[in-house]
């Protein structure tokens, strides 16, 4: 389940993952992404009860993160990074080493190692 | 039969290397639990114990070692978290399966219930259907599938692999992560994804697979295992496969060589353009350098404000940040490898005994002896010949006794190591948050200085966590970090090695310690004490400022003993502290216990020694310069003031003086100071002699060494010497005033 809520100024909204994250939800999380980037300038993707990613939906984030950055907005996650999140990405080589020195241009990345 | 003890032996011994590296990687696991790297360290070292404990009929061990590596395996497939409670577990299993081990070496017999206990609670962490499936496994390992230790491995070989599946590899049911996991299991592998074929989320078909993999995996199952990972999809992948490395020398060349060769490689840049960055390889500081127009210092200050040669890559715009990384992933990938590959070439070893050991050392000792004499001999005797032998002989055994005695040194961080277990459960004990850091680890160390080490720094740890830091909720209460530091660090200081044990704990008291040494009578009520004396004195026999006496430290009986064990190996204690900011204990001690080089003087008929490593210079002293000082102590050396101590009037030493001293001009504590002596003989290799325990608690002496003719000459306890003689002194001046 995933719905987007913004708060009251319409400036920041927030994007909240239930369950799981793979190919069967792909479309709904692009659509629900698209939206939100339309809605306001700062998404917030809540990830917290999230059970499950994979690959497809890794590469919508990156994909999200590309176009948020693109219109000048900004796609953050929040700082409750659950475990599965962490362990997806260091498996499938998403995850950003600190120690290479080299920053994303995004200073919200979520690829960044915590 | 006895071929099979030998294995079985050559087995128990890595098994115990095994479990120390197992108890190292589980500390580092519970600091970075997400560390694939460091589950795998885990998970081989389990299985390794696991097969070859089969192998040579360990079935106990074998079949217990199994279930963590189960557990373990679940972990390294995403299946189970590494949790606190998993790290507890899995140590407890390490200390159970040590058991095992001493167990069937005829020690104390295995608490099996602690065992079963062990093993119910890891199954309790399995997920229900891995447990029934797990049921139906077979329990044991056969030994052929083990990665045992006795299974010859092939050669490692640095791959870069650089994957691409095809657009549809979802939908045709293909997961690229699965096979990534596939690699991770051949060996030591890096992987990065590459994101830029990603489109925007207005333009990209969410069940197409846009990213692509450069993988940097060194292994030594060749390339045919690689390309198995691939098989059923390689038809509609890119996939290339190249050799990086195959175990050559490291490369000196500046890393800026090996990013352009990487990137160029990639398909990343073209030698153009890193050319038109400024990444040519010009070497012209060096030139300038060497033509004496720039100091070094000059260019590391230059290159310091220089970006780095990624960062200008990016910021021309030329490749991406991804890019980059993945370049310098791989860079960094082989220069470990070839870095463990070199320690491992040049630390191939044979195991030999620590009694063969000090054999040896016992027997250049009395080499050394011998050549002394012969020295000795050869030199009232004018024969050239002989003299040329003796002179061969000298160089000889000096080579020969550096390198006996570098055999017996060791890292300090093996001992290190063991700590970082104990401050984990005595903070746990305690209820205390500590974390243990350490530095300076690769010093060496006399292997029985670390041996006799191990109990005073044990001490000094407890008493850092028990006495120094403080409670979570008191730390946070004065705004501190929740979480304590004991930090370790060793280095080298000419012939000494100092060990720093710091602790940010609540430091010392200097009024508590000061008023509670007067009530035990230890000091005078009103004796003027600095800070640094006054610190001292909990290293009193009897001295404890706990309020309340733990099974950790606190009674009172440890410190007087931590000084004599550090004093027994000719060391010394220093503590420094501030109050609330936490205390530094200082152990400085000799790099070795058995040769020195020595400074061998004369008093009357009488010969001693000075180590050499405290000798700063000699000069005369004569009647005229006795006279001039006006019966104080003290000498002019090159206008700077020198006290110095009269040896012949400190051991009370009959006969005239010479009309010509020598003085010894030794450091200590950053202050120079003399030693008066009548003659200066020369160096002299040093085989230190222990004086028997009659003598042990005679001051200001440390040993004793034989001379070439069979005399004996005390070694000088030079900053005991100094010490007595500085109390003293004081003791005379406030006698003085009374």
């Amino acid at each position: 389940m995933m719905n987007f809520k913004a708060d009251e100024t319409g400036d920041t909204g927030v994007v909240m993952i239930e369950g799981e994250l793979t190919i069967e939800y792909a479309h709904e999380l692009r659509e629900i992404l698209l939206r939100a980037m339309e809605s306001v300038d700062y998404v917030v993707l809540n990830l917290s009860k999230m059970r499950e990613i994979d690959l497809s939906c890794l590469q919508l984030l990156c994909s999200a993160c590309k176009s948020f950055s693109r219109a000048n907005k900004c796609l953050a996650l929040d700082k409750n990074r659950p475990d599965i999140f962490n362990r997806a990405i260091m498996e499938s080589g998403y995850l950003h080493r600190k120690h290479y020195g080299l920053e994303c241009i995004n200073k919200n990345c979520m690829w960044i190692e915590e | 039969m006895a071929n099979i003890d030998q294995h079985i032996e050559v087995f128990k011994e890595e098994a115990f290397e095994l479990i120390s590296e197992l108890e190292t990687a589980l500390l580092e696991l519970e600091e970075a639990p997400n560390d694939n790297e460091l589950i795998m360290r885990v998970f081989r070292a389990m299985h390794t114990i696991k097969g070859s404990g089969a192998m040579f009929g360990f079935d106990d061990l074998a079949a217990f070692t199994h279930e963590v590596e189960t557990v373990y395996d679940l972990v390294r497939n995403g299946a189970i978290s590494v949790t606190k409670e998993l790290i507890d577990l899995t140590l407890a299993a390490r200390d159970h399966i040590k058991s095992m081990m001493k167990a069937s070496e005829g020690g104390e017999a295995v608490n099996e219930a602690k065992g079963r206990e062990i093993i119910t609670s890891l199954r309790n962490l399995m997920p229900d259907h891995q447990e029934e499936k797990e049921a139906n496994s077979s329990p044991a390992p056969s030994p052929e599938e083990s990665n045992s230790i006795f299974k010859p491995k092939g050669k490692n070989i640095t791959y870069r692999i650089r994957f691409r599946p095809a657009l549809d590899a979802f939908t045709k049911g293909i997961n690229p992560v699965l096979l990534l996991n596939e690699l991770h299991d051949l060996g030591d592998c890096r992987v990065i994804a590459q994101k830029d074929a990603i489109p925007a989320l207005d333009e990209i078909n969410p069940e197409y697979c846009y990213t692509y993999w450069d993988i940097t995996l060194t292994t030594n199952q060749g390339i045919n295992a690689i390309k198995d990972v691939f098989v059923f999809i390689e038809d509609d992948s890119a996939l290339r496969i190249d050799v990086i490395d195959a175990g050559g020398k490291i490369d000196e060349e500046a890393g800026v060589i090996k990013l352009k060769e990487a990137l160029t490689e990639q398909g990343c840049i073209t030698p153009e353009n890193f050319r038109k960055t400024g990444g040519s390889h010009k070497k012209l500081g060096e030139i300038l350098v060497e033509r004496g127009d720039i100091t070094p210092e000059d260019i590391n200050k230059i290159l310091a404000e220089q970006k780095p040669i990624g960062e200008m890559l990016v910021d021309a715009g030329l490749t991406g940040s991804v890019k980059i990384e993945s370049a310098l992933a791989e860079q960094q990938h082989v220069k470990k490898v070839r870095q463990r590959q070199e320690k491992t070439e040049t630390s191939s070893s044979i195991r030999v005994t620590s009694d063969k050991l000090d054999r040896l050392v016992n027997l250049v000792g009395e080499l050394v002896t011998v050549q002394a004499r012969l020295t000795q001999t050869s030199a009232t005797r004018s024969d050239p010949e002989l003299l040329l032998i003796t002179e061969e002989v000298e160089r000889l055994t000096e080579e020969l006794r550096d390198n006996t005695m570098s055999v017996r040194m060791v890292p300090i961080g093996t001992m290190f190591t063991k700590f970082k277990r104990l401050v984990r459960d005595l903070s746990a004990e305690m209820g205390k948050e500590v974390r243990m850091s350490s530095d300076g680890v690769e010093t060496e160390l006399d292997k029985t200085v670390i041996e006799r080490l191990n109990d005073p720094m044990v001490h000094l740890i407890r008493n850092s966590i028990d006495h120094g830091i403080e409670s979570p909720d008191d730390r946070k209460a004065i705004g501190k970090p929740k979480e304590g530091t004991v930090h370790l660090s060793a280095r080298h200081s000419g012939a000494n090695v100092l060990i720093e044990i710091t602790d940010d704990g609540a430091g010392l008291d200097s009024e508590v310690i000061r008023a509670k040494a007067a009530e035990k009578g230890l000091i005078d009520p009103d004796a003027e004490l600095t800070e640094k004396e006054i610190f001292a004195l909990i290293l009193a026999p009897g001295f404890s400022t706990a309020k309340k006496i733990t099974n950790v430290s606190g009674r009172g009986v440890g410190m007087d003993v931590v000084k004599r064990n550090i004093e027994a190996l000719r060391g010394s204690i220093d503590i420094s502290s501030k109050k609330g900011d936490g205390t530094t204990i200082t152990l400085s001690l000799p790099l070795t216990l058995a040769i020195i080089d020595g400074l061998l003087v004369k008093i009357a008929e009488e010969f001693f020694v000075i180590p050499l490593s405290l000798v700063e210079e000699c000069v005369e002293l004569t009647r005229e310069d006795v006279a001039n000082a006006h019966g104080r102590q003290i000498a002019n050396v090159r206008r700077e003031i020198v006290p110095y101590i009269s040896l012949r009037e400190k051991f009370s030493m009959n006969g005239g003086k010479p009309d010509i001293e020598q003085i010894v001009i030794i450091e200590v504590d950053d202050q120079r100071v003399g030693f008066v002596v009548d003659d200066v003989i020369g160096e002299h290799q040093t085989v230190i002699k222990t004086l028997g325990r009659f003598y042990k608690d005679v001051e200001g002496v440390t040993g004793a060494t034989i001379l070439g003719d069979g005399t004996v000459a005390l070694i000088l306890d030079v900053p005991k010497l100094v010490q007595n003689t500085v109390k003293e002194e004081v003791l005379m001046s406030n006698n003085g005033k009374l």
